[in-house]
């Protein structure tokens, strides 16, 4: 996630934006995969994803299944 | 117009289809920028530079509609006041397949993707794509491509993933393009911004271009991206003032630095009027005849090092000038601009980051001279 998003922006950009649902950063990270130059793979796509849900609403996935540690 | 009423009359059809099948999504972010720009070697630098304190902010609201329709609608807030700088839909069949339709920048060179100051970590743009805060600015007539280039028009671009860490992207567009007056000389950036000449093209002709470009994943840290960009079209009302640009840039990103390079070239044509030898600057050539044509190039070369919370920043960037002039320019046949900027960008705290930087200017048609920048700036 460090490598692939701060070519375009700074991490810091990803902690201060807030979504009011995991669905919008599965849409959010989708349309930023398709920035030119992103380097995120599909495979990437589910890992960044993974990562900032976890971190912003405690889930394993967009769909909603709490993490185990939350 | 039918046509026009039939390609809304798809999108809402779409977008409600889609709208069923998944919730809206919403988003909003933006960024400020304050940044004072002070020249010592100037006691009025008021007709050298847009200098003194700047604002920019931009405030951004993006609609995902589904993971194939998306709309963005951005408004910025600078020195012209607030100026819409994206209104567009995105319409994507496939990643190599998107339509982009609306207000938008168009797919040029590497540099417009970070424009937002929030997004580059030295002061101001480098001098192919500055807007407003170089010195000399009038008598250079602003940059080569000022960023971001903000137009009405189509995109078609997309994006092909291979190799699991490597990727080509293309844009190829179609934009009402640059505009000036009749008999004019060159790009007249007031009337791309001015609801006066309405938002709409000035000659009844596009402007089209597109780009290629390619990166290279050697492994998770290491990337390397070529790209080449073009566009050409008309300027002035009557059709008949032609120009090109071309452009080309590298980045490579590898785990202790970024190395970022570009370059451009525009060439445009004048208008020579009734009275050339009145006019310009320089008489015929060798054959009598008034070459209509001006080159303009520039380049910058950007090494970015981070460090924790201290990015480093050393850039040197130029512009150049061939072909004649007006006869009241302070600038010559060939007129050189060098500058070279040290920067730091120190985050203070969350996103919000001090940026510090100088530039040393060296001018072929000036004396040299010193800028320095002190800004904060954060995204939100």
């Amino acid at each position: 996630m460090a490598r692939r998003c701060s070519k375009c922006h700074s991490l810091d950009r990803i902690d201060v934006v807030q979504l009011a649902e995991p669905r919008g950063w599965e849409l959010l990270v989708h349309r930023m995969r398709l920035q030119p130059r992103s380097g995120i793979s599909l495979t990437d796509q589910d890992t960044v994803v993974r990562c900032i849900v976890y971190r912003k609403f405690g889930l394993d996935t967009a769909r909603g299944r709490k993490g185990a540690g939350s | 117009m039918r046509a026009s009423r039939v390609v809304l009359a798809l999108v809402a059809c779409l977008v409600g289809r889609e709208a069923q099948a998944q919730d809206i999504q919403r988003n909003f972010v933006g960024s400020v920028q304050l940044d004072y720009l002070s020249i010592p070697t100037e006691s009025v630098a008021g007709d050298t530079a847009l200098d003194g304190a700047t604002a920019e902010l931009s405030l951004k609201v993006g609609v995902d509609f589904s993971e194939n329709i998306s709309s963005n609608v951005k408004v910025c807030f600078a020195c012209h006041g607030f100026e819409v700088g994206a209104a567009y839909f995105d319409l994507r069949t496939a990643d190599e397949l998107n339509f982009r339709v609306g207000r938008f920048t168009p797919s040029f060179g590497d540099f417009p993707v970070r424009h937002d100051p929030a997004n580059h970590r030295t002061n101001d743009k480098p001098l192919p794509y500055d807007m407003g805060r170089m010195l000399h600015i009038r008598d250079w007539n602003m940059s080569i491509l000022p960023a971001p280039w903000v137009d009405n028009g189509i995109e078609i671009n997309g994006s092909h993933f291979f190799a699991e860490l490597s990727q080509i992207d293309y844009a190829i567009y179609a934009v009402g393009g640059p505009r000036a007056s009749a008999e004019a000389v060159d790009f007249d950036y007031i009337q791309s911004r001015t609801p006066a000449a309405y938002y709409i093209d000035n000659n009844s002709r596009p402007t089209v271009g597109g780009r290629l470009s390619a990166t290279l994943g050697f492994n998770a840290s290491t990337h390397l991206s070529a790209g080449a960009s073009g566009m050409v079209g008309t300027y002035d009302p009557d059709n008949e003032l032609d120009f090109w640009l071309v452009g080309a840039d590298l980045v490579l990103r590898t785990s202790p630095f970024i190395l970022r390079a570009e370059y451009l070239l525009r060439r445009t044509e004048m208008a020579l009027g009734l009275d050339p030898a009145s006019r310009f600057r320089y008489g015929p050539g060798a054959d009598g005849t008034y070459d209509p044509y001006f080159l303009k190039d520039g380049f910058y070369t950007e090494l970015e090092v981070p460090l924790g919370d201290l990015d480093v920043v050393a850039r040197w960037d130029g512009l150049r000038r061939l072909g004649n002039t007006l006869a009241t320019s302070e600038l010559r046949s060939d007129s050189v601009l060098l500058r070279y900027t040290g920067g730091l960008s120190y985050r203070l705290r969350a996103a919000t980051r001090l940026k510090l930087s100088g530039e040393y200017y060296d001018s072929s048609d000036f004396e040299d001279e010193v800028a320095l920048h002190i800004g904060i700036a954060s995204p939100f």
